[in-house]
């Protein structure tokens, strides 16, 4: 039991290995079709034929998250799930991709949680993961001429709302107050999130910060969204219980979540009032903290992003912060406590 | 803090500073790898190898760097230099040189050039 993890972080990294599976996502990004190449370490270069190396790595991602998934041994699957990663991305230098290293480290630091540290060294990843890319920018004049932004959004990207809408100021301007913007909100983000009390201040402007950029260019860059989605969410409060309110909800679908219900979370709702869309909706919000519901999301985000949905996909990011975030912001925030699983 | 409570902590506040201490090296460096970097930089690459006089063609380049001969590269141009570097100091049956022609955020071309020493 001491070493159990908070029942907030077992949800995150189960969502996000649902996640990983069903967009196929992997430890190695190469545009090559992935697998050892060149490492950055000579030690991993001396590992078997590249074959063998890859299918280890493969195994061991694949076996880790079958550990987390359905068995008891959560901090070990995470453990090897991050070791895959952080392995894939030293074994392949043109692999490097901050979005499956940041996934990789929502599992290490789930594998190196305990009923003390709750939930915070997801906390603290997220302000670290901030801290390091305001200070890239920081010292980069580019960042602070604009001339980062504008290579990125017009000529990379070549973003046709962008380029009009910066078409309205003089040369140049919309970038520097765009990449000035980014380094300010980056270090706001990660000293409002050094406070367990200031975390959903922190949220609202990691949405301002990513949204637009998922919208503008449009791409989740990999696993990174989700896992930032899973990371955050794994910061606020769920409900131990779920209460049924028959005047509200529909019997009907609690019946069925309670069929789902393997935690014992759901309380019995009796009542036979008439079903009507509008309850599905309430009984859908109000348990949305249900884990089939969030199994349920997480396949519904995985669909749009591969059917590149990805407006109607930060609406109901947006939606669900809105909901079942920004409401929690005063609330004085105690630490979860241990799962038993 | 008592001792246990310590003891709980040590092992990821260890990986969080290894973090942030590597950040902070690699911003004194050209490369960005397990950086905090994510699209700071914007390059635009083009790599051409040349043997005998001859230019490779795009394919017989592309197979052997693994990339795109001409892309963006979204961490640090030190990172194409450095595969560059790793290839030809690994694999056999080298071009006589190879030229890495970039442009980091738009500034004007600037060009790196690896040559066989044989």
């Amino acid at each position: 039991m001491g070493k159990a993890v908070v029942p907030e972080l077992v949800l995150a990294v189960r969502m996000l290995a649902i996640y990983l599976l069903l967009t196929g996502e992997f430890p190695f990004n190469g545009n090559q079709g992935g697998g050892r190449f060149y490492p950055l370490i000579e030690l991993l270069d001396q590992l078997g034929t590249d074959e063998q190396f890859n299918l280890g790595v493969r195994l061991l991602f694949l076996s880790s998250i079958g550990l987390l998934l359905f068995s008891r041994f959560v901090r070990i699957g995470a453990l090897g799930v991050g070791l895959a990663f952080v392995t894939g991305l030293l074994s392949c230098q043109i692999c490097i991709s901050v979005a499956h290293l940041f996934t990789g480290c929502v599992f290490l630091c789930t594998a190196l949680s305990n009923h003390v540290t709750g939930t915070s060294l997801i906390r603290f990843q997220l302000a670290v993961l901030y801290l390091g890319a305001d200070l890239n920018k920081v010292f980069d004049p580019d960042w602070w001429t604009g001339a980062s932004m504008e290579t990125l959004l017009v000529t990379k990207h070549q973003i046709p709302s962008y380029i009009k809408a910066a078409g309205m100021f003089p040369r140049g301007f919309l970038s520097q107050m765009m990449g000035i913007g980014v380094i300010v909100l980056q270090i706001s983000i990660a000293i409002l999130l050094l406070r367990r009390a200031t975390v959903i201040y922190a949220m609202l402007l990691a949405l301002v910060l990513h949204l637009p950029m998922v919208l503008l260019m449009h791409m989740t860059f990999g696993p990174f969204l989700f896992a930032l989605v899973t990371a955050y969410g794994s910061l606020l409060t769920w409900p131990q219980r779920l209460a049924c309110d028959n005047r509200l909800h529909s019997s009907v679908l609690v019946k069925w979540l309670t069929l789902l219900d393997f935690n014992r979370q759901m309380s019995p709702c009796a009542g036979n009032a008439k079903e009507s869309p509008i309850r599905w909706i309430r009984t859908g919000l109000h348990y949305m903290a249900h884990p089939a519901m969030l199994l349920s999301m997480t396949v519904l985000t995985a669909a749009m992003v591969r059917y590149g949905q990805l407006i109607p996909l930060t609406l109901v990011v947006v939606a669900a912060c809105w909901l079942y975030a920004w409401p929690q912001r005063k609330h004085a925030r105690r630490a979860p406590s241990p799962a038993g699983v | 803090m008592t001792s246990l409570s310590f003891k709980k902590w040590l092992p990821g506040i260890l990986f969080l500073s290894a973090q942030v201490i590597n950040t902070l090296y690699e911003l004194m460096q050209d490369t960005r790898t397990i950086s905090w970097a994510p699209h700071t930089t914007q390059v635009f690459y083009r790599i051409d190898a040349f043997e005998n006089g001859v230019t490779w063609d795009q394919q017989a380049v592309e197979a052997r760097y693994g990339l795109a001969q001409t892309h963006w590269e979204a961490h640090a141009p030190g990172n194409i230099r450095r595969l560059v570097n790793s290839v030809e100091a690994q694999a056999s049956a080298h071009p006589d040189s190879v030229r890495i022609s970039y442009r980091r955020n738009g500034a004007p071309e600037q060009t790196y050039l690896w040559k066989a020493s044989r």
